[in-house]
Parts: structure tokens; C-alpha cells; sequence
């Protein structure tokens, strides 16, 4: 029985339906307290006098901490969240990144809405809340950035002063000659391309309880994708051992974006400080405004292209408005420019990327991490060009993807990980096809003439997308078999709703000849395993997969080695069906899995053959040579109301190419799920601020995630390439699905719109947005 | 978002409801279903320093029709009249616009009575009340009177019932038989407040309108009727290109604002493009007598 | 300043003194313990803390503890069988793979054991409207849709 491939039904779900789950917010220890945090009002100030003295006062108020409390025990962040960029990518791309140095609690001024300020502990959360509002804080406002033309500015002020223009980070990329391609080309367009600003909003917030029991000894259970990580860094901070941390990620409620966060920090503190343990649970306000928001760029984009709708040249200079800090320094931005060329063969390429400082919510990966607006900007130009040279934009995205004869494709650039943006696998035309045929292309344009006669707008849209999944450095994995003959593996990847239990059981059950539930898999604790990688990048199932694809293999030879001396057969003639190990075709001969666990262990009874490590237990880390493409395409067929701008989205197709399927189930899921997640940052997602820094939608009543209503069933299908990159042929799945939805769906609303010849430019695409577009057409064509 | 402190009273009877407010005044609120209220409280919006619950008072959730019209307690439920016999096909216009408010969950819970007191504009139970003429009996400890349906939405939020009273029953004048209604509204999402929404009532005879109704939600500080739209189709045929001009005339009645999910000037657009299309939905509805 | 509250939870008569400020969603979390209704936004549009409510459908995060006096409240919980076995519609949920993280999953759950009850059909329009007063990040409502579907039409 090979169960890699089945719908293997989820391990996870019979604690999840019935309530059981154990979620941070849903950990409470004896004697815990509340904490809540004073966050800045204003974007942009210098911090006079705080007085807290009304709020301690209040009965059951346990304590106030301000940064003069934390002064000397903990450190500010001064490391960003990703290992170092090789020399050589610094070097090719001229990259300057200026320090990052975040304070944990505002000490002199605030550089945001939202920022902490002081933390407040006290018997539960409801008067922990009634005590911020006792805290008296004199602010004194400064003038304030909140957009990238006024960071730019001649007179702008300068944020940080180790930020000079307050321009963080800048790199250049480039492939072929683009300004020999352009001097030559046939016909050019240029335009401004504009992506909104959103907030990943798992439906659980943030959380984060701990506990220090003695010395040595501090617990942590947190809403964290990368616990090991976490440990990393309050190690640094709080000057303790890493062996003296433990962080528990328990089930999380969804999680698209990470990063170590300041609470996070403070609250372990906290809790050594005042010897209680202590739980923070933030709330959606919180969340809006202060998990780390995405998106937020400005592209000036120019493309150069024949007369028949090929693509010879393209350049971009986008500029990131990155917030009052940038942790994640250039992953957003070189995102972005890694997958600007997307499914196209564009051997003529620059792009220059900016991250710009500004009094605003940092801007960090969630879902899609860059993506989504280099897929957004190319699918956009590519049906501009179509409409320029009088073609179907399926005709010119034809003209334009990369042959799969082609492939592996070597795209001219480095990756962030020093690697070669080479797309390694997959057939971009076939895919295509695989599309429009699914979606019936041919006949939605003979029905879309018939339904303009009688005053309906209906469209359809493209886009493809590729994604570098996968990304290292490393992750881990031990697999060991207990007495019992039970099998367990720990991961260092740890799940948010991704099935690590159902799927990486699946793997290690196929090796090892058990069924999956003979398998259990454990996550998200760094008790469990030394390194971990953690849940990003659309990497779990190829880096966690392959950990312990490549452990469980090896413990399947020791099992064999050790069976093969034991019945005196060659281990090569063994194989292991039912947790039994036997000589090929005689599968009632042999030894139980307990059995050889027996005969492993260690002790005068061992067993086992000499010079072999005592124990059934093998740790593997699998460290991948650099990130593997996953690829899809996405078709969006939409009608609008043109009176009222109101848009409703008919149909979704996607064709997706994620290698080696390992769960088909839970793929399909990953799919729905990234679908809707792209419909929200395409049509109704957009964090919003006032002119002074305030945020104005911080409610889940003003920032619209899609509802039920809003997505349509989305119809999948698959392509599958193998990836060469690692033993399964694996590539990621988790993120492609939400790039390309903002893209398709804005294809499919210019090409509704066809006969007033509208042109988006913008996400994302809101009804009174579209509305307007409409209004000017219809003026001009008057 | 916990709700900040207040004293909680439940009041058992209508006598001790009435008695407290007379005490407190305007430090105190009276709880209903608690749909809007919650919220503010969790927001810490609203700082009431005593809570009225009146959850427990009897008769304040009756239902029934009532010479041609509907008798609402103010704590009855949407969703009771939602699932009351007969009321899609009596009035439209209510079966309509009770689908727009919030979801199901909202709708078990929340109440008609605090639905017109919180006087949202951007609510639907207060533009129905405009259009279907209602009367809200209102009492105090010590009086009770009833309000006629305009002087009920004073200003932005703010309805016509003082501090010490207390809603109790609201009566809408149904449309007569034959007449046609039709509400529709716009939202980002469905259940989401509205960006804009309209309601109509049309009676047609003879061929010609003698009865036009014509109210906007989300158009301005309180819902509003526009009213020289509605004189604009008095006496005229049911046709298309009189309901377009009637609809145009929507837009000097209404004071829409920006917010963050549109412009003014895109929702005085929805008024006209709802009112025209409301217009023609009640006259399919209207029965030609 | 508490108040003592009695009321059902989950067939069980209980009293417990809260805070008369306590949503019924924290009493249920933190002082019953039943932490399965969960806490997605505390002002009534995610729908995470949906309970039923004398049968009907109700935000536990918009009302009260001391509001749910004399009432039955049933919860997530309140679903498993007396012998472990899954409701039909937390068993459905599984089967059709509509939960990934599971945090959204009990108040879709309550939100749909009402629909049922009440006769819902397995048309998609209706049980998207239905259920679109509960949000979801994960799975696009596709499988959550088939799971209601299916449970439709096998409905008495």
C-alpha cells in the first residue's frame, strides 16, 4: 500500500470539530495573569513623562512595565528575521541594507500608530484594559511620513538616523541587455502600477502565555510559525541559554505571515519578573493594526514588445513602502523582483527595488510574500500589450511563455539564497491550455458577445504565476521507532493548518511499511528536535517532507540491517509490509517492528550487529540547494454591474503544478484557501490610512475578508512536473493560489469592460474604484 | 475589547425598567439584543454607568397584524418576523430589507425596538419606518406618549425617546392590498452595513401612481424620505423613463459621506441606481387595480 | 461587584458568580472551561464564537454572561454523542476536509446544526448566505459548502 498520493482522511480533525483543540488563548495556568498593551495613539512623536501610578492603583493591577523597566535585562531587536545574503548576491546587485534596530517598548519616541508604549498585568484581561486607560502619556507630535512620495521628499524628515533618505534597503537586478531590447522594439507602454497595503488576519490573533517555573526552566507556548527561531532570539535577548527556553506553538488558527514580535519578547519577560505566568492574547483590533501588514508598493513599469505581442524587454523601478521598520529587510522586494518575469520568457530584464521608511505598520511577508504584486504587475502588462496589438490576451500570453522544451530555465538572475533563479520544472503552454480548456475558453467568447447585446458585462481573466518554494536553510526531522514498535517523527516544521500530521505520516509510513496511523507526528516544540525551520515560504512539504522522507529511509536501512542479521537474510531481500519485516515474497516469516526495536535497544540484551549505534532512531536535516518553482494558472470569469460598479465572480479555474502530490485532499485544499485569500487582497482587503497616520479600518466591520457569499467553488486541476531538487520531486503549494487571483480577476474585469476600454492599474479593485473607472470611460467616450 | 465596567440591572418588570431610567437618566442604557450595543461596548465606545437589561420583561415581543397593520414589541426579534407567516408576500419591502440585516445569528438576537432607538442611518428598521409610517409608543415612569415615524431620528443617531423612557410597541401602516414595495441595498459584503439602500412603495390605478413612498438608508445623518421625488411620480404613469426622473430626484434629498468603503458621490450614485431599480421591482410587485 | 448566573450549558445545570461586564463567550472559555467556542474578533462579524441558545443561533461574544440566565446554551462541545461519536455535522466537516486550521470550525458548526434543524435546503446560494455571518481564512468555503450540501440533502 503506498499511501503518499491518497486522500488520506486528516489525523488532526477529531480534536479540531469537537472543541477540543488547544489553541495559546485556550492555556490557562494556575495562578496566571492578563496582560495588555498601551499602544502610541499618534504616528509620529517623542515621548515626555509616562505616569502609571492611577493604573497601579487599580485593584488587581499586578504591575506596569515601561521601556525604563526593561532597560538593561532585555535587548532591543537588532537581528532581522533571515540568515545573512551570500556575498556574491550583495555584490551583484550593488545591495545596501542599513541596520535595523527596533525598540521593544517606545523609550524616546514613537514611530507609529499601534506601537507599545507600556505593558499592563493584572487579574484578567478586563482590567488590564481598564488600567491602560489609567496611564497618562505626554506625547508631543512630530511631523510624519505616511506614503512613499513624502518619505522620498528633498525635505522630508528623517526617521531613523541610521537610515539616511529613509530608504532602507535598494538592490538592482538585471538579465540580457533591456536598454539595447527597448532602443529596438517595435512599440512600448509604460505605466504606474499601484498595490494596496493588507494584513494576513488568521482568524485566531496573536497570542502568547508563559511561564518560568525556576531558573532554567521558562516555557512558552506562542502563536508562532517558527519556534526555534523565537528560542534563537530570546536567547539573545534575555541572555539566557537556548537549553533553558522551551516554545510550544499549539494549534494556531491560521498564521500567513511571520516574524518574531515584540509581545512575544515581553511577555517571557514579564513572566520571569514577576515569577507568575502571564498570558497575552491580543485582540482583532490589535491585529489589523499591529501584526505586521503586506503589499503597499508603487511600480513605474516599462515594457517593449513586437507588433505581434512578444515581450523583448521589461523594467520596473517599485518602491516598498516597508513601515516605521523593515525586519525582513529585502525578502518582500526581491520577492518581487525574482518573479516579476513570471511564466514569460523575458530574457531583456531590470527591475531596481527601494524599501522606504515611513510611520506606518511594517511591511512583511504574508502569503504570496512579493508575489502577489510582481504577478499582479506582469499579468497586468501582458494584457496591456494584448490590447495594444489588437490580440486575445490568451493569444499573447501564449506568444510569450517559456516552451517547456526549454525547461530547465535559467532566468538570468540570482535568488535571495545565492542560488540561480532557474525554474527547474514544469510546462507553462500546456498548463495554459489545460486552463482555457477547462473553463471552456472558445465558448465564454461567443457567449460574452451574446451577453454584451443584452447589457450584461461578463469577462474573463489570466494569470499564471510561478513560486520559488521551499525556501532553506535547512529543516529537520527525527523518526524513531518506540518499544511498542509505534512510530514517531518529529518535525521541525510545525503546522497552522497545513495536515504536517496527515501528510508526513503518510511519507514515513510508505518508508517504513505502517499505515499512517501506526505513525505519530509531533510539531512545533523545540524540546522536540535541535534545529527547525518552521511554516513559510510554502516549504513544509518540501523541506519537512524531504527531512523526513530522508530520515525515515535511513531508519528503514538500520530496520532492514538489523532484521537481515537477526534472521540471517540479506537485508537487500528484505522488505517490511504491516510493520512486519520479512524476506520478499514470504510475508508470513519475519519480525515484528517492536521486535527489532527490541534488539536495538541498548543494554546487554542488544542485538545488534557490531559497531551500530544502539536506538531506532535517525535525525535528518535536509538542506535544499536552493528553492524550487511551483507553478499554476488561474482563469477568473466575472460580470460587473456596471451602474454600480458591483462585481461578482462566476466561475475560478486553476490548473496548479506543485511536483509530487502527496495528499491530493489537502492540496485542493490549500488551493481554495489561497484562491479566496487572493480574491480578498484583490477585491476587497485594503488596509487604510488617514493623512496623519491613523488607521481607519482597524475592525473586522471596516477590513473585509471575503465571505461565503463573495467566493465561488473553485474548480482545481493539475499538471504535475516533478521537482529535480529533492528525492520526491516536491514543490510548495501552500501560497501560489492566493498570487494570481488580484491578477485574474483584474484581467477579467478590463476585459468585461472591453467596450469602454477601461484600464486598472490599481489593487485592490473596489466597487466604488471600479465605478469611478467606468464613470470616466463612459465621460470620455462621450 | 472587554467591555469597560458598569452596574448591571436587570429589570423584572416594566415598572422597575421605568424606575431606573428615571433614576439615572442618561448614565443609563437600556440593553436590548445588545447587537449594537455590544460592539460599542467592546470598542469602549460607549461607557454607560448602569445597564438596563430588559431581556426579561413580558410583553415586549408581541407580533401580529393589526388593522392593516404590523404591531411590533421592541424587544421582538428580526428574525420572528423573518419567520413570520405571510409577511413576504403582505410587504415585500420588510421580507426584503430583514435579509440585509447582519446574518442569521444577528438576526435571532437583536431587536426592532433597538434597532430604531440606536437611529443608525445606515440601519434598515428606521428607513422602514419612514415609509410605512410608524408609530412608537414610547413610556416613562410617569407618562407615555407615542412618536410619529419622522420625529423619531432627531440627528445622527439620536432618536426622539428621552433618556427616561422606554420604547414599547411600534406599529407600521402596511402598504394596502395591491400596493407594491421593494427594498434593495448595497453593501461590501452580504450582512455588511449599507453603502446604500432604498425602499419603495408604489400603488397603482388606473394606470396612474396615486400613492408613492420613497426612503433612502445610508444617505444621510437619519433615513430619509425624498419626498419631491415621490410628488414627481403622484398621478403619472408607472413608467421607465418617470421612475428615472423620480430618481434623479433622490439626489438633493440625501447628504451621503465618504467613508472608507466608498465616496459621497459613489453613493449618491447607488441611491439613484437603487431608487430607479426598487421603483421598477415594486411596480412588477404592484397589483394593477 | 458579581452576580451569580444559573443556566444550562451543554445539558448540565450550572451556577457560577461572574463579573456582570463577562461576555457569555468568556464565561464559556474561562470559567466553564469549555474553550472550544472560540474568540475570532469580540465584536460580531467573525462568527467564531457562534453558540446556540435555547436552539437558535446567537454570538457569544454579543451577549452577556448574566444574560444567559435561565437559558440552555449549547456549545461545540455539546455535540459529541454520550458514547464519543462525531455529530453528523462535525462528521461531515472532517470527511469533505472542511477545516484546516479548525479555529473558525466550532462556530460554523453551530451556525449549521441550526440551518439543519430548520430544514435548510442544499441549495448553494442559500447555505452561502447562510453562512457567510462566519468567516474563514483557510479553506475558500468550497469543502464547507459541499459539507452542507451533503448534509442537506440527508436531512429528515
Amino acid at each position: 500500500m503506498t499511501f503518499v498520493g491518497q486522500p488520506v482522511a486528516r489525523r488532526e480533525d477529531r480534536t479540531l470539530v469537537t472543541g477540543r483543540g488547544r489553541y495559546v488563548a485556550d492555556i490557562r495556568l494556575p495562578g496566571m495573569l492578563e496582560a495588555a498593551v498601551l499602544r502610541s495613539p499618534i504616528s509620529h512623536g517623542v515621548i515626555g513623562v509616562i505616569d502609571a501610578a492611577p493604573a497601579l492603583e487599580l485593584p488587581g493591577v499586578a504591575a506596569v512595565i515601561t521601556s525604563a523597566d526593561i532597560e538593561g535585562y532585555v535587548e532591543p531587536f537588532t537581528r532581522p528575521f533571515y540568515k545573512t545574503i551570500p556575498q556574491h548576491v550583495v555584490e551583484a546587485t550593488g545591495l545596501i541594507v542599513r541596520p535595523y534596530r527596533a525598540q521593544l517598548l517606545a523609550t524616546e519616541k514613537v514611530f507609529r500608530v499601534g506601537e507599545p508604549v507600556a505593558v499592563v498585568v493584572a487579574e484578567n484581561r478586563y482590567i488590564a484594559e481598564d488600567a491602560l486607560e489609567l496611564i497618562d502619556v505626554d506625547y508631543q507630535s512630530l511631523p510624519g511620513i505616511h506614503g512613499i512620495d513624502e518619505a522620498l521628499a528633498d525635505d522630508a524628515p528623517e526617521l531613523h538616523p541610521e537610515v539616511p533618505g529613509n530608504v532602507h534597503c535598494r538592490f538592482e537586478v538585471s538579465a540580457g541587455d533591456p536598454d539595447a531590447a527597448c532602443a529596438q522594439a517595435e512599440q512600448r507602454l509604460s505605466t504606474r502600477i499601484v498595490i494596496g497595503r493588507s494584513v494576513g488576519s488568521p482568524m485566531e490573533t496573536r497570542g502568547v502565555v508563559a511561564e518560568y517555573t525556576a531558573p532554567g526552566d521558562l516555557r512558552i507556548w506562542a502563536t508562532q510559525q517558527r519556534p526555534h527561531l523565537l528560542r534563537t532570539y530570546l536567547s539573545e535577548m534575555l541572555h539566557l541559554p537556548e537549553e533553558a527556553i522551551r516554545i510550544i506553538s499549539p494549534d494556531m488558527g491560521g498564521s500567513f505571515g511571520g516574524g518574531i514580535y515584540n509581545e512575544e519578547v515581553l511577555i517571557p519577560y514579564l513572566a520571569i519578573r514577576l515569577g507568575r505566568p502571564i498570558r497575552w492574547i491580543e485582540d482583532r483590533r490589535e491585529n489589523l493594526g499591529n501584526a505586521r501588514h503586506s503589499r503597499d508598493q508603487v511600480h513605474d513599469v516599462e515594457v517593449c514588445y513586437t507588433n505581434e505581442g512578444r515581450i523583448t524587454g521589461l523594467k520596473d523601478r517599485f518602491i516598498i513602502d516597508t513601515g516605521a521598520y523593515n525586519p525582513f529587510a529585502i525578502t518582500l522586494s526581491y520577492n518581487t523582483a525574482a518573479h516579476l518575469r513570471n511564466q514569460f520568457k523575458i530574457d531583456n530584464f531590470w527591475a531596481e527595488g527601494l524599501c522606504v521608511l515611513t510611520n506606518k505598520r511594517d511591511n512583511t511577508p504574508v502569503r504570496g510574500a512579493g508575489r502577489t504584486s510582481a504577478t499582479f504587475v506582469c499579468d497586468r502588462i501582458v494584457d496591456m500589450v494584448a490590447a495594444k496589438v489588437g490580440l486575445d490576451p490568451a493569444d499573447v500570453r501564449q506568444r510569450n511563455l517559456i516552451p517547456g522544451d526549454e525547461m530547465p530555465y535559467n532566468m538570468g538572475m540570482l535568488y535571495r539564497d545565492g542560488g540561480n533563479v532557474v525554474y527547474d520544472s514544469g510546462d507553462y503552454p500546456s498548463q495554459l491550455q489545460k486552463a482555457l480548456q477547462l473553463v471552456d475558453y472558445d465558448t465564454f467568447r461567443s457567449d460574452q458577445d451574446r451577453l454584451r447585446a443584452e447589457g450584461r458585462y461578463v469577462g474573463i481573466g489570466i494569470s499564471c504565476h510561478v513560486e520559488g518554494s521551499g525556501f532553506g536553510p535547512h529543516e529537520g526531522a527525527l523518526v524513531r521507532i518506540d518499544l511498542s514498535g509505534h512510530v514517531v517523527v518529529h518535525s521541525g516544521s510545525n503546522p497552522h493548518g497545513q495536515s504536517h500530521e496527515t501528510v508526513l505520516a503518510q511519507i514515513t509510513a510508505d518508508e517504513l511499511g505502517v499505515a499512517p496511523n501506526d505513525v505519530t507526528v509531533r510539531a512545533g516544540d523545540t524540546g522536540l528536535i535541535a534545529h527547525g525551520g518552521g511554516t513559510f515560504a510554502s516549504r513544509s512539504a518540501v523541506t519537512a517532507g524531504s527531512a523526513v522522507h530522508e530520515a525515515s529511509g535511513r531508519l528503514r536501512e538500520k530496520v532492514l540491517a538489523i532484521a537481515g542479521s537477526l534472521l540471517e537474510v540479506d537485508p537487500s531481500d528484505l522488505d517490511i509490509n504491516g510493520g512486519v519485516v520479512h524476506p520478499r515474497g514470504v510475508p508470513d516469516v519475519g519480525l515484528s517492528l517492536a521486535e527489532v526495536a527490541e534488539a536495538a535497544a541498548p543494554g546487554p540484551g542488544s542485538r545488534l550487529p557490531a559497531g551500530m549505534e544502539p536506538g531506532l532512531e535517525v535525525t535528518s536535516y535536509f538542506v535544499p540547494p536552493t528553492v524550487t518553482f511551483s507553478s499554476g494558472t488561474h482563469v477568473a470569469v466575472v460580470e460587473v454591474d456596471i451602474d454600480t460598479g458591483l462585481l461578482s465572480i462566476l466561475r475560478y479555474v486553476v490548473v496548479d503544478d506543485c511536483g509530487r502530490i502527496l495528499n491530493p485532499m489537502v492540496v485542493d485544499g490549500q488551493q481554495h484557501g489561497g484562491v479566496a485569500h487572493g480574491i480578498g487582497n484583490g477585491v476587497f482587503e485594503e488596509i487604510l490610512y488617514s493623512e496623519d497616520g491613523q488607521l481607519l479600518n482597524a475592525s473586522f466591520m471596516d477590513y473585509l475578508l471575503p465571505t461565503a457569499t463573495d467566493v465561488p467553488f473553485i474548480e482545481v486541476a493539475h499538471e504535475t512536473h516533478l521537482s529535480p531538487l529533492n528525492p520526491m520531486g516536491i514543490k510548495g503549494a501552500g501560497e501560489g493560489s492566493a498570487v494570481s487571483p488580484p491578477a485574474a480577476v483584474a484581467n477579467a474585469v478590463v476585459d468585461a469592460l472591453r467596450p469602454f476600454g477601461v484600464e486598472i492599474t490599481e489593487m485592490p479593485v473596489t466597487p466604488a474604484k471600479l465605478w469611478r473607472l467606468i464613470r470616466e470611460a463612459q465621460a470620455q467616450n462621450r | 475589547m472587554k467591555p469597560p465596567p458598569f452596574e448591571y440591572r436587570r429589570a423584572e418588570h416594566r415598572e422597575e425598567a421605568l424606575g431606573l431610567l428615571a433614576e439615572h437618566g442618561d448614565e443609563a442604557k437600556i440593553l436590548a439584543g445588545g447587537q449594537s450595543l455590544m460592539p460599542l461596548l467592546a470598542f469602549r465606545l460607549a461607557r454607560p454607568a448602569v445597564i438596563v437589561d430588559i431581556n426579561r420583561l413580558a410583553g415586549l415581543d408581541e407580533l401580529h397584524m393589526e388593522d392593516g397593520a404590523l404591531v411590533v414589541g421592541s424587544l421582538t426579534r428580526h428574525r420572528a418576523i423573518e419567520k413570520m407567516g405571510g409577511i413576504a408576500e403582505r410587504c415585500p419591502l420588510i421580507a426584503d430589507a430583514i435579509s440585509h440585516i447582519g446574518h442569521v445569528a444577528i438576526r435571532n438576537r437583536g431587536s426592532v425596538g433597538g434597532s430604531i432607538a440606536h437611529a443608525d442611518p445606515a440601519a434598515e428598521w428606521p428607513v422602514i419606518a419612514l415609509l410605512l409610517d410608524a408609530q412608537f409608543e414610547v413610556e416613562s415612569a410617569t407618562s407615555s406618549r407615542t412618536i410619529a415615524g419622522p420625529d423619531m431620528f432627531s440627528g445622527y443617531m439620536q432618536s426622539g425617546i428621552a433618556p427616561d423612557e422606554m420604547l414599547t410597541r411600534l406599529r407600521f401602516q402596511l402598504p394596502s392590498a395591491g400596493a407594491g414595495s421593494a427594498f434593495l441595498e448595497v453593501a461590501r459584503r452580504h450582512g455588511d452595513f449599507a453603502m446604500a439602500g432604498a425602499g419603495v412603495v408604489l400603488r397603482i390605478s388606473d394606470g396612474r401612481i396615486n400613492d408613492a413612498r420613497i426612503g433612502l438608508m445610508a444617505a444621510g445623518l437619519t433615513p430619509i424620505r425624498a419626498t419631491d421625488a415621490e410628488s414627481m411620480l403622484l398621478d403619472q404613469e408607472p413608467a421607465d423613463e418617470v421612475f428615472e426622473m423620480a430618481a434623479r430626484a433622490v439626489d438633493p434629498a440625501i447628504a451621503p459621506l465618504d467613508d472608507v468603503h466608498g465616496p459621497a458621490d459613489y453613493k449618491r450614485n447607488l441611491a439613484y441606481v437603487l431608487t430607479r431599480r426598487a421603483l421598477h421591482l415594486a411596480r412588477d410587485r404592484a397589483g394593477v387595480t | 461587584m458579581t452576580r451569580d448566573v444559573t443556566l444550562e450549558v451543554n445539558g448540565d445545570p450550572v451556577t457560577d458568580t461572574v463579573d456582570p461586564r463577562m461576555t457569555l463567550a468568556d464565561y464559556l472559555r474561562d470559567v466553564a472551561g469549555l474553550t472550544g467556542t472560540h474568540l475570532g474578533c469580540e465584536h460580531g462579524v467573525c462568527g467564531a464564537c457562534t453558540v446556540l441558545l435555547d436552539d437558535r443561533s446567537v454570538r457569544s461574544c454579543l451577549m452577556l454572561a448574566v444574560q444567559a440566565e435561565g437559558h440552555r446554551v449549547t456549545t461545540i462541545e455539546g455535540l459529541v454523542g454520550p458514547d464519543g461519536g462525531l455529530h453528523p455535522v462535525q462528521d461531515a466537516f472532517s470527511r469533505h476536509h472542511a477545516l484546516q486550521c479548525g479555529f473558525c470550525t466550532p462556530g460554523f458548526i453551530m451556525t449549521v446544526v441550526e440551518y439543519l434543524a430548520e430544514g435548510g435546503s442544499d441549495d448553494e446560494h442559500e447555505i452561502r448566505e447562510r453562512i457567510s455571518g462566519n468567516l474563514c481564512r483557510c479553506t475558500g468555503y468550497h469543502n464547507i459548502v459541499l459539507a452542507i450540501q451533503e448534509l442537506a440533502r440527508q436531512n429528515p
